[in-house]
């Protein structure tokens, strides 16, 4: 069976879950974390999270570019498969992947293969943060508001 | 690439991984500090055992 083919119809089938079951908080919030690491974070006011948890992820990231001569971030042409990682990397990867796209390789490098999994495992750490943003949203919206205690006590004295 | 480069280059994205894995459970971001270094050190310290383990049997076994 066409391997593309299953992984379409599970990327649909789960864009299809996401977009019936996430509140809109979750949705954009999580829609912002996959366009770039630790804006999903900032969105839901977690600032030091996103930048911590961003930060990290764009830093591993180019990391690895840097160990590459920045020719590992080819979905298209030499690394189809890193490519599916790549793409958890939204804009990140996407920008790479145009600015680096007339690069050649014309050296040996030792450290490719490297480079090629510091990329990779930075744009999959980014799912982790997706999901991160997706629980943060969540448990927001299951927290009372600080004042409710004090409004709703002071609505039992009104009636009483 | 030496021995020595490998242990470099895989010591600082274990780390990322570890407080990614952390993060997942703990909100507070010292938490997530303390928490990821221990499992740092562990994962460390059990990978080297275990290559270390595997080394000292495979020269063993090719040996004879």
């Amino acid at each position: 069976m066409n391997v593309g083919l299953v992984l379409g119809v599970v990327t649909v089938a789960l864009v299809g879950i996401f977009a019936t079951t996430a509140s809109p908080r979750q949705r954009n919030g999580v829609v912002l974390a996959w366009l770039f690491p630790g804006l999903g974070h900032f969105y839901l006011g977690e600032r030091k999270r996103g930048l911590v948890l961003g930060g990290m992820i764009v830093a591993t990231f180019l990391v690895g570019m840097i160990l590459a001569d920045f020719r590992n971030i080819s979905p298209f042409d030499r690394h189809p498969t890193w490519g599916i990682a790549h793409a958890f990397g939204g804009l990140m990867s996407g920008l790479a992947a145009l600015l680096t796209k007339g690069l050649l390789i014309s050296r040996e490098n030792p450290f490719y293969n490297v480079g090629c999994l510091y990329s990779g495992v930075a744009t999959l750490l980014n799912i982790l943060a997706m999901v991160d943003v997706w629980d943060l949203a969540g448990a927001k919206a299951k927290e009372p508001a600080e004042d409710a205690p004090e409004m709703a006590a002071a609505g039992t004295e009104a009636t009483s | 690439m030496t021995l020595f480069q490998s242990i470099l280059l895989f010591l600082p994205l274990c780390f990322v991984i570890c407080f990614f894995s952390t993060a997942m459970r703990k909100r507070d971001l010292g938490e997530v500090t303390r928490g990821s270094l221990r499992l740092f050190a562990y994962m460390t310290l059990t990978i080297v055992a275990v290559c270390l383990v595997l080394h000292l049997a495979m020269e063993w076994l090719l040996a004879d």
